[in-house]
């Protein structure tokens, strides 16, 4: 009996590493590994593409939808030695993970690539503030887009107009917006505390405008916390507290206790009348804002005296790198500049509703206020100034909590500036 | 048959090994393996994306000691332990009372199943239901509490003051369902002759329970802590949502565990910070405390089993 279990035991586990065998990929098999699952309409046109490709150039394609946690799951890929060439994700995601980690290579020759069918290359094709945030000072870039994502304040056009209220552009004006906005009973900015995502957008942008683009981010990696003396963090701090329910008063009801999706709910049934959000906020929201909703969006203020550029946004896209160790760099390369065609960019729009890089490829009507703000960019910077992915432990345990405090009105601006040098300092020490 | 004789240990040597060979090298391979390899990652530096690591002894460890956010974790996990325990095993006692003086039985079954739904739902689908159960604004908890008069009571359960006990809230739910499985077994096992021969002296029915069922359960109740103290520590999916309610955040602090720290430190959800050999070391000290807690309880609170 002994015998005959070890045979079986022994015919089982050849078994199994037969069959592992199996899913590896095929030598010259071009290997994605998505961040989209099955059946999303981002799916849809990407698996279209990859057909095409394939077709076109008569190569095979292993394409795995492996959904959001795709960075996850591409650890026990590459540590088992099993190819992927390409890769796709949120750029933030993908410096954070795979650009720190060396594990993706340099983009900047695909950029001279010609886009097959057309005439131009995929630089001359793709609008550079999509990704130029990400580029290094060396050319070097390790993503390049398929997929625009900007935030921005959103709110019902319709709604404005029939309050007359300005669409603000400096502090001020949008302070005189938040009291216009009070005096009809509306909420001015729909917001929820309990929510990272949330938490992280007004800090980083008060600081983006009165310090200038990338001055978080360089204050974040100093180990001595001396940048944070800069009396305008203390501004920033104020700002911030202006928005608590100690300060003026500018966020919604309940603020401290709102998680998602409460404060965008909020917003869209006309209870707030702004909400900052990223531009996938009119594909989220659609389906409950009333049939007279319009939507549209205008950038974070900017302040009397600020260093940061006063047209610059946020550049946050989605696309794709390709491994260091990928077995088809050449035929990786290829797809890139194969997605980057016309006829995908629009069927991107069209199907995804989504922004497109592409230039002249222009979105659907709700996302056409956040396009022109990327178009008239002279400048744009990265979400959360690059702290969650060049910082994520800094991001984590000192810049959110802080903001927190500093928004729940616990801490006032002179606090907070105080509070981000000593914590800075704390953590750098630690770590 | 002698089961010292050489004819008995032939013949069952090999069927013994036979039958505890697999199942020793599935543990080894599952579980031991696993661990064994944790523990030699929780010493170095690593991101688990390359084979290039760094040796760094005990550091991970030394740094755990005073990362003011693991501990944060660490005193939430035992909060969820000993708050969580008492609360669970109190109610779960009541429900054990009310229904176990049920005189239907399909009645009984029926109250039970109820109870017992909760753990056939995806952690998932319970955590964001509870998050729309707990809205400040449009919730159905406050709305309840405004309309019966009671809007004093109504507060903003998802805030940094609440969050906890709501998180916990939801964990009690499930886990009653649980464990009045156990009970009500366990108290089915009870000789109903000891309940009449109670009456026959007067007894009430609370007097039966605490002086008859709760010590004659006694062992299933000692059991249930442990579970409840090792599940506590473990806890995952229903917190990994909660609060952050699918938007991509991270769990607020107030209600991460130890378990979910170490994933967000290994794995990261939004933000990259993939640090798989200090959440090594995290993983290998929560398999550190749930080993004594469990100790602990059986030491402190074991009793002999009782026959009857």
């Amino acid at each position: 009996m002994f015998k005959k279990i070890s045979v079986l035991v022994i015919v089982v586990l050849v078994g199994l590493l037969t069959l592992s065998n199996m899913v590896y990929a095929e030598e010259g098999e071009l290997v994605y590994w998505s961040m989209w699952e099955k059946g999303e309409p981002q799916q849809k046109v990407l698996e279209e593409a990859f057909n095409d490709f394939s077709e076109e150039f008569d190569v095979e394609v292993d394409l795995n939808w492996v959904g959001r946690d795709n960075l996850t799951t591409l650890k026990t890929r590459t540590l088992s030695e099993q190819n992927v060439d390409l890769v796709d994700k949120k750029a933030e995601e993908i410096y954070g993970a795979l650009v720190a980690n060396d594990m993706v290579k340099d983009l900047s020759n695909v950029l001279e690539m010609k886009v097959p069918n057309e005439d131009n290359t995929v630089g001359e094709v793709l609008i550079e503030e999509s990704y130029n945030a990400y580029q290094k000072e060396d050319g070097t870039v390790h993503m390049l887009p398929y997929n625009f994502i900007t935030s921005a304040f959103w709110y019902d056009k319709a709604l404005f107009r029939d309050l007359s209220i300005e669409v603000p552009e400096t502090w001020d004006e949008f302070l005189v917006m938040t009291e216009k906005m009070k005096e009809n009973d509306l909420e001015p900015v729909a917001f929820g505390l309990q929510t990272g995502v949330y938490v992280g957008y007004f800090p980083y942008l008060t600081s983006v405008r009165i310090l200038g683009e990338g001055a978080l981010n360089r204050a974040a990696g100093d180990p001595s916390g001396k940048l944070f003396e800069d009396p305008a963090w203390e501004r920033v701090g104020e700002v911030l507290y202006s928005f608590s329910k100690e300060g003026d008063n500018l966020l919604m009801e309940n603020y401290e206790s709102s998680v998602y999706p409460g404060p965008q709910m909020d917003w869209v049934m006309g209870i707030a009348g702004t909400f900052y959000c990223g531009s996938w906020i009119p594909i989220e929201t659609k389906s409950a804002a009333g049939p007279d909703f319009e939507y549209g969006s205008f950038q974070f203020p900017t302040f009397e005296g600020g260093k940061g550029d006063p047209t610059a946004v946020e550049s946050y896209p989605i696309g794709m790198s390709i491994l260091k160790n990928s077995d088809n760099v050449e035929l990786a390369e290829k797809f890139i500049a194969f997605f980057s065609q016309e006829k995908y960019a629009e069927k991107w729009v069209e199907v995804t509703k989504n922004m497109s890089p592409r230039k002249g490829v222009e979105p659907a009507p709700e996302l056409q206020d956040a396009y022109q703000s990327l178009m008239k960019a002279e400048k744009t910077f990265r979400l959360y100034d690059g702290v969650q992915a060049d910082y994520p432990t800094w991001y984590s345990n000192v810049f959110l909590p802080i903001s927190r405090d500093v928004l729940s009105g616990n801490i006032n601006g002179k606090e907070f500036a105080e509070q981000m040098r000593i914590q800075t300092i704390k953590h750098w020490k630690q770590n | 048959m002698n089961h010292n004789s050489e004819v008995y240990k032939q013949r069952y040597r090999k069927l013994i090994l036979t039958a505890t060979i697999p199942v020793i090298g599935i543990y080894f391979v599952f579980m031991i393996f696993p661990l064994l390899q944790s523990l030699y990652y929780s010493l170095f530096n690593w991101s688990g994306f390359s084979k290039e690591m760094e040796f760094i002894a005990a550091n991970n460890y030394l740094n755990l000691a005073k990362d003011g956010i693991f501990l944060r974790t660490l005193f939430n996990s035992i909060k969820y332990v000993f708050v969580g325990g008492i609360v669970i095993i109190g109610i779960t006692l009541l429900f054990t009372y009310v229904i176990s003086n049920f005189k239907s039985r399909k009645l009984r079954d029926i109250v039970q199943m109820i109870l017992f739904v909760p753990n056939t739902i995806s952690p998932v689908a319970l955590a964001l239901l509870w998050n729309f159960v707990l809205n400040t604004r449009w919730g159905l908890l406050n709305e309840t509490l405004k309309t019966l008069g009671l809007g004093f009571l109504a507060k903003g359960w998802m805030g940094q003051d609440y969050i906890f006990y709501a998180a916990l809230s939801l964990l009690v739910w499930i886990n009653v369902g649980y464990f009045i499985v156990m009970y009500l077994a366990a108290v089915d096992r009870i000789p109903m002759s000891l309940y009449e021969s109670a009456e026959i002296d007067g007894a009430t029915s609370w007097n039966k329970f605490t002086k008859i069922t709760v010590p004659l359960i006694k062992d299933v109740i000692e059991t249930s802590m442990v579970l409840w103290s090792i599940f506590s520590f473990k806890i995952f999916g229903y917190l990994f949502v909660f609060g952050a309610g699918g938007a991509g955040s991270d769990p607020a602090l107030e209600i991460r565990n130890i378990a979910v720290q170490i994933y967000l430190t290994g794995f990261g959800k939004r933000t990259p910070i993939n640090k798989l050999g200090y959440a090594s070391a995290m993983a290998i000290l929560l398999l550190f405390f749930v080993a004594l807690l469990v100790y602990l309880i059986r030491k402190l609170v074991f009793t002999e089993v009782v026959e009857y």
